[in-house]
C-alpha cells in the first residue's frame, strides 16, 4: 500500500520535469529525478568547491537526484544517507554522468 | 578545564549540551540553529567543567559566519565531545577526523543512535574506535541514554597518551573514510516507509506546494483558535472574575482618583474599571502583557515548535527559494521570517547565519518593516477582529504585497551579491512532546521578562506624559500632519511613539480612540512598517551598524508615508477600491521593468 502510495507520487510529480539522459555530461538540473549519476567536475571557484566538499558532495562521489523544483527552484539530491538541497544557480555548476545500474 | 561540543550542524549537540549541564537551550530540527556559542557548567565531585555549545560546522575550513565560530574556540578547548549523527555517518566522519588532525583530544558521540538502527544502519561501535584511536560512544541525547558515560570519559580521560592522526588532504580524507565505512557500517536494505511517502509528497514541487499552502493555512487558523480559546476560558475569566475585584478594591481604597489612582490603577471609565481602557500600571500595564497577548504567544510558540521539531521548516525554505530569490535571498531566509511572527529580536538574530552583507541589510530590513511580531498581531486580532476577519486578511495582504515589492527593489539597488540555497535536508521526526513544551516554556518566560517591564514603563511614561501636559503639546503639533496622511485623530501620536516601547502597548492605546475600521486598519499597518520597537532596534544597529542602520530607517519612513498614504486613500470599507488594485497591479510591473543586474548570485 504505501509503496503503491510513493510509486503515485513519483509519477504525479514527473510531469514536472523534462530532463534529457542522452548526452554523457550533464549538469545537476538537467538531471531526471531519480537518476543515479556521478559527480565529475565542479566548474566553481575554490569557496563553492569547499561548501559542497563540506557536504559531502565532491568529486567521484555517487548521488541520486530526488526533485527539482519549477521555475529556477533547488535541486534535492541523495546523498549517502542524506538529503541536499542545492540552489539552481550552484547545481547548474556540478557537472554529473549518469550512472547505468538497470 | 573546558569541554568543547563540536559536531555538524543539526546532530544534537544543544541536547547533549542541556543533558550535561542541566540547562536548557533551544533545539530545533533544522541546521543552524545555534549561531553564537553557549556556556555551562558540569559539576562532578570537586571538579568543575566549562562546557562550550560550538555552533555546528561542517568543517574546520570555514565558509560562513558559524563555522568561522566554531573554527576560532577550537585551540581554546582541553577536550572535544565531537557529536556525531550515527544516520549519516560518513558525512558527519569528516569533521571528526579534521578535529583529530589537531591536537586537542576528543571523543566521539554516537548520537541518534536508535534512529540509526532503526534505519537499518549497524554500526561497529569497537571497530571504529579502534580505527580511531578515540572513545567512541553510542548515544539517544534527547532520552539522556549515553549522557552518564559520557560524563565518566570526560572525568577520566587518558590526556597523556593522546595521539591524533596525521593531516591529510582532502582527497585523502574521503578515500580513508570509505574505509572506515566500509569496515563499520553495514546498511540492511528496507522498505519505503510512511516517512519517506510522506517526505517525496511535501518536497516534491507539485504536491509539496499545494501541502505548504495547506500548512500555512492550518498554522494560522491553529494559532487563532488557541490563542482565541485560551483567551476566552483562561485569561479573560481570570482578570474578570479574580483579578477584578482586587483592583476594584484597590482603587476605592485609594478614593477612585488622584495621582497615585491614575498612576496605578488608571482613569475610571463609566465609574468602573476597564482593562483595556483605564491604563493604569496594575490594570492595562497588567492586562495587555498578560491577558491579551500571552494566549497568542503560546499558541504561536507551540505551532512554530511543531513546524520546527518535525522538520518541515528546510522543506519549506526549499519551495520557497524561488521566492525569495526574487527579492535577493534564498530559501533559507523564509526561517528567519517566520521567526520574526514571533518576535523580530530572534529573527534578526537568526539571519546573522546569512552570508553576505547584502542578504542580511535586504532580511533585516524586510523583517522590522513588514512582518508584525506576535504581541502586535494579537492586540490586532482583538481590535481589527471585531470589525470582521476580512480586515486582517486585508492587513497580511498589504503587508504582503509590501515584502514583494520592497523586496523587488531592494534586490534591484542593493549592491554586493546574494548567495544560493544549499542546505541538508533533515530527516522527518516525531517530535516529543516535553522537548516542545519545554522549548515553549522557554520562549514564553523570555516574552514574560522583555514584555512586563516595558509595557509598564510604557504605561507609566504615557501616564507621566498625560500627567505633566506634554502629551497634549505634542499632539497639537504633530496631530495635523497625521490626520493629513492618515486621517487618524491626533492623539494617535501616542501610539506612535509608545511603538517604539511595545507595539503591542501601541495598538492598546488605540482602543480608547474609538477608531472606525478604515482608520485602525491604516493604524495596524503604520504602526507595523514603522520603526521597530526598542528590543529589535538594538539588536539591529548591532547586527547592521550605524551606516547600515540608518539606511534602514531611511527606507522605513518612506514606506510608512507611501503605505500609510496609500491604503487611507484606496481603501473603503468594503475592501480596496478599483484604482488601488490598478495602482497595485501597475506598481508591481513597473518593479519587473526596473532595471536588473546588481544581484550576483554566487561569488565564485
Amino acid at each position: 500500500m504505501v509503496e503503491l502510495v510513493y510509486n503515485i507520487i513519483l509519477k504525479m510529480n514527473f510531469i514536472y520535469n523534462k530532463g534529457c539522459d542522452e548526452m554523457v555530461y550533464l549538469t545537476l538540473n538537467q538531471l531526471n529525478d531519480d537518476s543515479k549519476a556521478v559527480v565529475m567536475n565542479i566548474n566553481g571557484g575554490s569557496n563553492l568547491v569547499k561548501k559542497l566538499n563540506a557536504l559531502g558532495i565532491r568529486e567521484g562521489v555517487v548521488l541520486t537526484k530526488e526533485s527539482q523544483s519549477f521555475l529556477r527552484g533547488p535541486v534535492t539530491v541523495k546523498i549517502g544517507q542524506s538529503k541536499i538541497a542545492v540552489g539552481y544557480g550552484m547545481a547548474e555548476k556540478i557537472l554529473v554522468k549518469l550512472v547505468d545500474d538497470r | 578545564m573546558k569541554v568543547l561540543l563540536f559536531g555538524n550542524p543539526n546532530v544534537g549537540k544543544s541536547v547533549v549540551f542541556s543533558r550535561l549541564t542541566g540547562t536548557s537551550v533551544t533545539s530545533s530540527n533544522y541546521p543552524g540553529t545555534t549561531v553564537e556559542y553557549t556556556e555551562g557548567y558540569l559539576r562532578r565531585g570537586d571538579e568543575v567543567f566549562h562546557i562550550i555549545d560550538v555552533p555546528g560546522t561542517y568543517s574546520l575550513e570555514p565558509t560562513n559566519k558559524a563555522e568561522e565560530v566554531a573554527a576560532d574556540m577550537l585551540d581554546k578547548g582541553d577536550i572535544i565531545v565531537n557529536v556525531v549523527d550515527a544516520t549519516n555517518l560518513e558525512r558527519n566522519l569528516n569533521l571528526t577526523l579534521q578535529l583529530l588532525e589537531r591536537d586537542v583530544p576528543v571523543i566521539v558521540l554516537l548520537n541518534m543512535w536508535d534512529e540509526a538502527r532503526h534505519k537499518g544502519i549497524d554500526i561497529d561501535k569497537d571497530k571504529l574506535e579502534e580505527l580511531l584511536g578515540v572513545p567512541v560512544i553510542p548515544t539517544v541525547a534527547v532520552k539522556g541514554k549515553g549522557i552518564l558515560d559520557t560524563i565518566n570519559i570526560i572525568t577520566s580521560y587518558d590526556f597523556d597518551n593522546y595521539k591524533g592522526i596525521k593531516k591529510m588532504s582532502n582527497e585523502e580524507r574521503w578515500s580513508y573514510i570509505g574505509k572506515i565505512i566500509a569496515e563499520v557500517q553495514k546498511i540492511s536494505d528496507r522498505k519505503h516507509t510512511f516517512s519517506d511517502v510522506f517526505d517525496e509528497i511535501t518536497i516534491r514541487p507539485l504536491t509539496g506546494t499545494l501541502f505548504a499552502v495547506f500548512v500555512l493555512i492550518f498554522s494560522f487558523l491553529l494559532i487563532r483558535i488557541i490563542g482565541e480559546g485560551l483567551i476566552a476560558y483562561v485569561t479573560e475569566p481570570f482578570f474578570n472574575n479574580i483579578y477584578f475585584p482586587f483592583v476594584n478594591y484597590l482603587s476605592s481604597l485609594l478614593g477612585g482618583q488622584g495621582l497615585f489612582h491614575d498612576i496605578l490603577i488608571g482613569h475610571l471609565i463609566g465609574g468602573a474599571i476597564d482593562f483595556e481602557q483605564s491604563f493604569g500600571l496594575l490594570t492595562t500595564g497588567i492586562y495587555i502583557p498578560l491577558s491579551a497577548v500571552a494566549p497568542y504567544i503560546i499558541a504561536f510558540y507551540l505551532v512554530l515548535g511543531l513546524l520546527e521539531d518535525t522538520g518541515y521548516l528546510p522543506r519549506l525554505a526549499i519551495l520557497m527559494d524561488n521566492l525569495m530569490h526574487k527579492v535577493g535571498l534564498h530559501g533559507f531566509s523564509i526561517i528567519p521570517m517566520l521567526l520574526g511572527f514571533g518576535c523580530n529580536v530572534p529573527a534578526v538574530l537568526a539571519i546573522r547565519s546569512l552570508e553576505s552583507e547584502r542578504e542580511k541589510f535586504i532580511a533585516s530590513t524586510l523583517t522590522a518593516i513588514t512582518i508584525p511580531c506576535m504581541s502586535q498581531i494579537a492586540m490586532i486580532f482583538g481590535l481589527l477582529g471585531s470589525f470582521g476577519m476580512k480586515y486582517i486578511v486585508y492587513l497580511f495582504i498589504i503587508l504582503g504585497l509590501v515584502w514583494f515589492v520592497l523586496g523587488n527593489i531592494l534586490n534591484r539597488v542593493i549592491p554586493g551579491f546574494s548567495s544560493d540555497l544549499l542546505l541538508e535536508v533533515p530527516p522527518y521526526r516525531i517530535p516529543s512532546i516535553a522537548t516542545i513544551l519545554q522549548k515553549l516554556w522557554l520562549r514564553l518566560s523570555g516574552f514574560f521578562r522583555e514584555a512586563i517591564p516595558f509595557v509598564l514603563l510604557g504605561v507609566f511614561i504615557v501616564n507621566i506624559l498625560y500627567i505633566t501636559g506634554i502629551m497634549g503639546l505634542i499632539n497639537h503639533l504633530a496631530g495635523p500632519l497625521l490626520s493629513r496622511i492618515f486621517s487618524l485623530p491626533e492623539e494617535a501620536i501616542t501610539a506612535l511613539l509608545m511603538g517604539f516601547l511595545r507595539k503591542d502597548l501601541a495598538m492598546g492605546l488605540l482602543v480608547p480612540l474609538h477608531l472606525s475600521a478604515k482608520q485602525l486598519l491604516v493604524a495596524s499597518i503604520v504602526l507595523t512598517t514603522y520603526f521597530p520597537c526598542i528590543a529589535t532596534f538594538s539588536v539591529l544597529l548591532r547586527e547592521l551598524g550605524m551606516k547600515n542602520m540608518l539606511k534602514a530607517t531611511l527606507v522605513m519612513f518612506i514606506t510608512v508615508f507611501l503605505v500609510g498614504g496609500f491604503t487611507n486613500l484606496v481603501f473603503h470599507e468594503e475592501g480596496l477600491s478599483l484604482n488601488g488594485w490598478i495602482i497595485i497591479i501597475l506598481l508591481i510591473l513597473l518593479v519587473k521593468k526596473f532595471p536588473e543586474g546588481k544581484e550576483n548570485r554566487l561569488e565564485l
